[in-house]
């Protein structure tokens, strides 16, 4: 069988049934298609036979998305071509690709393969996991550490070829489709009613507000309303000048007082000088790459970190103005000095080269994380990922990080507290040691979601939902929003290929919990 | 400094021999082979220059059927361990004695040392890391090697300046047999009084003998996640191959860099290197051209190594690993 | 003690270069300090502190030879905590091979007075010859002690050092003068602190040319004075040797395991798990 066809499946090996949630499951077949119409001609094959349907990417998910539940996996690794470059009516460089192209390819593509201009072009969205595709970034409208600048991935599209759950192919320029308050027309003549003025009531997945693109609504529907078949991207000049500087605190309560005070600044200037990044690490957090960075060969290049720090935050900052950038740089220094931080208590990096070893430091925590995860698991196998991925109101992230230390500290529970603070998107990572712990730091985890939910936040706001957090909607969002999001799944996946209502709301007893 | 004016009567290339672990170092023996091989397409004389601090039965032997013509023997218990400082004044006077057109030195850490100590003498230049040596029309050395971080290639002369210095790159060149006749004369050279030692250098270990395994399985930037890793291991148990890697998973930190093939790692000369998920950069390339058979397997139908692979295959790595190690 | 670094700019991305002279073109890619030379300067830096006196750790120089741009480099060891900048810098300098590189680097040094201690990344990721330092240890008549893979003190009678040489592991001990080749194992590079970086975007760098130099005879410098020569750059892709066959996976396993030593030319047997689907 070297002949190909359309839809030509194969017996789904092992490998590609599990992903970076350290889920898994099983699937029949798999198939490899190379474009949107080979792509489509699959999923119309599983409808005929009947098959349940799971899209992939590079399976670096972290909530499961792309494990399969029989039958059919449908991988994007063959749609992993640059298509075209050109510039738009604004002249601005668009390049369209494949989704299986990952944001590593795209780099290195860039690096090279482009009539550029000088200084060269980048696409900003930015995940720290860089094997991960451009179609599973869209997946889960991947809102890296830059996100601060730059939002999510869906916003840094032109257009979007999209592959229905029915096996038809919309092109989606953005611009052509917008909701109003009654809802949104679709490719094709047909129309999706909905109440577009409902709160998000947790989460973003499938939220339409008035005046939303379709495209940017699609943005972030994990894989159950489809997926994207070809990604028109808008690229960047790259900065003039870019800084990455880490600071370091013996006190955690001094690095949330210098965040607060870096929050005033966090505005551009006229000429596009901004903080792109601002994350924060805990305690634990930096004791994890501490002992990590012996063990592990990349963590090796990062700097010392053997000084006795207790909280750290990081921040990049870039823009056109070289010596404004610095003016910022020295206030921010000053407000550092005013949280109680010494000088020499810093990491700073000039160029985008030599800031990419601290994007190290972000990389290594969710990283060291899983190792210690699955050290775990071998001892407790129903050990999963037990972590919130919040989302709530910036001024809140100080009140939460003192509540999230509470009340691990209470439960006697192990985690680490660490992320993209200036959006108030903290990550909480729990590892139970035994059974009672597992029990004792998912009790946590829903009372933080109702929390969250209950201040406006969101509750799956930038991993995904998943199968891992398969009933947190349902459970935490609004029950309105939860119907809303039923009925959108109903019409655009008529034929229930995807599963979107049984992932989402798995029954009780399942995986469905935090 | 040394007066050098080598006459074109008595052309001669002169190879650096070095001690190893076991008789001599195994790079001695490749550029005693490419000694005469260009001796042979220019019509040079050979000798070969062997500094050490003892002689061993095992490296007698070796000397002896290496094919040179001669090698000469500077034995002093102070060349080891090795300090180039010591040794510079014994090559240096070897080099006096037989004024060769061409010397070549091991690309290891002791020769890439050496080699530009005697080449300040001497007034001459080095090109280091050769990955293939040749004589163009006019007799002169073409020394090749990768450049600018591996990307491409290139071809260096030594016009003027002798002798032409290049050091070899250990694990390219093929070994060749000069058969057990022992026709190489060994022959006691004394450069005379040393200078006195500037630093005192004390042997800690000897390396782990390196036992070459016969099949080689090497994985890229193709393998996804580092819990596959495990996966790969079995299936090298499997294959009875020794597992390594490309520069890329190194990088990922999924690899020590032990484990490295390549131009900044190791080069391997297996019976059959498996790559899988390689795409061969030419920093890649630099570590594998002892290979006896290269069977490579990728997706991409233009990634390079399929082009120097005798078994080139597209095909996903997973799906074939799958069905080896099921 | 006076301690010196040498360092080098390096491209940045993938270098490209003059396919008719042989010559890096250096404006393709943005230059950055070759990461070798961040392990120099942290052993510098950590020899500085060791060999204190009453008055403090003593000053670093770091010394490199390049194009104008080369500052950047330079800057990059001031903000790490060198304390002064040294720039050869002179179109008579350029295409030298690493013969007269050495040789210019050892000119720098001896107008300023050569340091007790001299640091030196192993190699270049450019260049990759790791001649260098040697050269230069030749060129200034100081002991070379390469492939340093640990430190175990700098004191002020003298040094011991750990080097990993095909040989096996060797303790080096000396006095000074003497040259340390750094590979990237010997120590963890710190960062440099915000105020630092920030003080050497302003900081002095000292420029000389070919006329500063004790040797001024500018046929003893750049491209002539070279003993080696570029003859060629190609780029090493020929015509595959045999065409690649797309394959299933169960012929890509059958073709696999019919290659493995000993088995060649032997029949395959069928690979478990069947030979395909169906």
């Amino acid at each position: 069988m070297t002949g190909k066809t359309e839809t030509d499946l194969k017996p789904c090996p092992p490998g590609y049934c599990l992903d970076e949630s350290r889920l898994s499951g099983q699937a029949e077949f798999i198939a490899f298609p190379e474009n949107p119409e080979e792509a489509a001609g699959v999923i119309r094959r599983a409808a005929e036979e009947g098959f349940p349907l799971t899209i992939q990417g590079a399976r670096t998910g972290i909530t499961g998305g792309a494990v399969p539940r029989g039958g059919l996996v449908l991988s994007t690794e063959r749609m992993n071509r640059p298509l075209e470059f050109f510039r738009d009516s604004q002249g601005a460089p668009v390049l369209r690709v494949q989704p299986g192209m990952s944001f590593e390819a795209l780099g290195n593509h860039l690096s090279r393969g482009l009539p550029v201009p000088e200084r060269g072009l980048y696409f900003p969205p930015n995940p720290t996991e860089s094997t991960a595709t451009l179609g599973g970034g869209f997946g889960c409208n991947a809102q890296g550490p830059n996100s601060l600048r730059w939002g999510g991935l869906g916003a840094h599209l032109q257009d979007l070829t999209w592959i229905t759950p029915a096996g038809e192919i919309w092109t989606l320029p953005r611009g052509r489709y917008r909701f109003d308050e009654t809802g949104c027309p679709l490719p094709g003549g047909s129309r999706l009613s909905c109440d577009s003025l409902l709160p998000a009531g947790g989460s973003r997945f499938l939220h339409p507000r008035p005046g939303l693109d379709l495209l940017d609504f699609l943005a972030g529907s994990e894989g159950l309303a489809g997926f994207a078949g070809e990604l028109s991207l808008t690229l960047r000049g790259l900065p003039a000048a870019a800084w990455g500087v880490v600071y370091f605190f013996e006190e955690d309560s001094g690095a949330l007082n210098f965040a607060e005070s870096l929050g005033q600044w966090r505005g551009e200037t006229s000429g596009g000088e901004a903080l792109t990044t601002l994350e924060y690490y805990d305690h634990s957090s930096l004791d994890l790459v501490r002992s990590g960075a012996s063990r592990t060969a990349a963590l090796r290049s990062l700097p010392p970190l053997d000084s006795p720090w207790k909280a750290a935050i990081q921040v990049e900052l870039e823009g056109e103005d070289s010596p404004l950038l610095e003016d910022m740089l020295t206030g921010h220094l000053e407000l550092f000095r005013a949280a109680g931080g010494r000088e020499e208590d810093t990491w700073a990096a000039g160029s985008l080269q030599e800031l990419e070893k601290f994007r190290l430091l972000r990389h290594g925590v969710p990283e060291l994380i899983n190792t210690e995860l699955d050290r775990l698991r071998r001892e407790l196998p129903e050990l999963r990922k037990t972590a919130g991925d919040f989302e709530i109101p910036p001024p809140l992230a100080r009140t939460y990080r003192e509540t999230y230390r509470r009340d691990m500290e209470e439960e006697g529970l192990r985690g680490f507290v660490f992320g993209h603070l200036g959006e108030g998107r903290l990550h909480v990572n729990l590892l139970p040691r035994n059974g009672e712990e597992i029990r004792r730091s998912r009790t946590l985890l829903d009372r933080w979601a109702a929390l969250t939910v209950g201040d406006g936040g969101l509750i799956a706001a930038e991993n995904g939902i998943g199968r891992l957090k398969g009933g947190l909607l349902r459970r935490y969002g609004s029950p309105e929003r939860w119907n809303q999001i039923e009925s959108f799944l109903r019409v655009l996946d008529p034929g229930n290929r995807l599963g979107g209502v049984e992932i989402l709301n798995p029954p009780e007893n399942g995986e469905g919990r935090t | 400094m040394i007066p050098y004016t080598s006459s074109g009567a008595e052309r001669l290339i002169l190879a650096g021999l070095q001690p190893g672990p076991e008789g001599v170092h195994p790079i001695s023996l490749e550029i005693a082979g490419v000694a005469r091989r260009l001796a042979g397409e220019g019509g040079f004389r050979t000798a070969g220059v062997f500094i050490a601090g003892e002689l061993t039965p095992a490296a007698r032997r070796q000397l002896e059927n290496c094919g040179l013509a001669e090698v000469r023997l500077y034995l002093n218990p102070a060349f080891h361990p090795f300090v180039p400082e010591q040794q510079a004044p014994a090559l240096l006077h070897c080099v006096g004695e037989l004024r060769p057109e061409i010397l070549l030195l091991g690309a290891t850490p002791e020769g890439r040392s050496l080699a530009p100590l005697a080449a300040v003498s001497l007034e001459t230049g080095i090109t280091a890391d050769c990955t293939a040596l040749a004589l163009n029309a006019g007799g002169l050395l073409v020394q090749t090697r990768p450049a600018f971080g591996g990307g491409l290639m290139a071809e260096i002369l030594t016009p003027q300046a002798r002798p032409q210095m290049a050091t070899l790159r250990y694990g390219i060149f093929p070994h060749r047999a000069a058969g057990e006749g022992g026709s190489t004369r060994l022959v006691p050279a004394d450069p005379g009084p040393l200078p006195p030692a500037k630093t005192q250098a004390e042997a800690l270990t000897a390396p782990a003998a390196g036992e070459e395994a016969p099949v080689v399985l090497a994985l890229g930037g193709g393998v996804r996640a580092r819990e596959d890793i495990e996966f790969f291991q079995n299936l090298s148990r499997v294959l009875g191959a020794e597992l390594m890697s490309s520069r890329s998973l190194v990088e990922r930190g999924w690899f020590p860099q032990s484990r490295q093939i390549g131009l900044s790692g190791r080069c391997v000369a297996p019976e059959l290197l498996i790559t899988l998920g390689i795409a061969g950069s030419v920093q890649f390339m630099a570590g594998i051209q002892g290979a006896r058979r290269i069977c490579a397997l990728n997706t991409d139908p233009a990634a390079p190594i399929l082009r120097i692979a005798d078994i080139p295959l597209i095909c996903d790595l997973y799906e074939a690993a799958a069905r080896l190690c099921p | 003690m006076r301690i010196g670094v040498c360092i080098k700019q390096v491209p940045g991305g993938s270098a490209r270069m003059d396919g008719e002279t042989g010559l890096l073109i250096r404006g393709s890619a943005q230059g950055v300090l070759n990461p070798y030379d961040y392990f120099a300067l942290e052993a510098a830096l950590q020899a500085a502190a060791s060999l204190a006196g009453p008055e403090g750790p003593g000053e670093v120089t770091a010394l490199t030879m390049g194009p104008p741009q080369a500052e950047g480099a330079l800057r990059e060891a001031l903000a790490l905590g060198a304390g002064k900048a040294l720039l050869l810098c002179d179109s008579g300098f350029a295409g030298a091979d690493a013969a007269i590189t050495a040789r210019t680097l050892a000119q720098g040094w001896e107008k300023l007075g050569v340091p007790e201690l001299i640091f030196c990344g192993q190699q270049t990721t450019d260049g990759d010859t790791a001649q260098v330092p040697f050269a230069l240890a030749a060129r200034l008549g100081i002991p070379a002690v390469g492939w340093v893979k640990a430190i175990e003190y700098f004191r002020a009678e003298g040094f011991s050092v750990l080097q990993e040489l095909s040989g096996g592991t060797v303790r080096v001990r000396g006095g000074y003068p003497a040259l340390f080749a750094i590979g990237r194992e010997a120590v963890q590079p710190r960062a440099a602190s915000l105020p630092r970086r920030l003080e050497a975007r302003r900081a002095p760098v000292t420029r000389w040319t070919l006329a500063d130099l004790p040797d001024p005879a500018p046929h003893r410098y750049g491209l002539a004075a070279s003993p080696t020569r570029v003859k060629r750059i190609y780029a090493p892709l020929g015509e595959a040797k045999t065409p690649p066959l797309r394959v299933d996976p169960g012929e890509a396993a059958a073709l696999i395991l019919g290659a493995l030593p000993g088995r060649e030319g032997q029949p395959v047997p069928p690979p478990s798990g069947g030979g395909g689907p169906g």
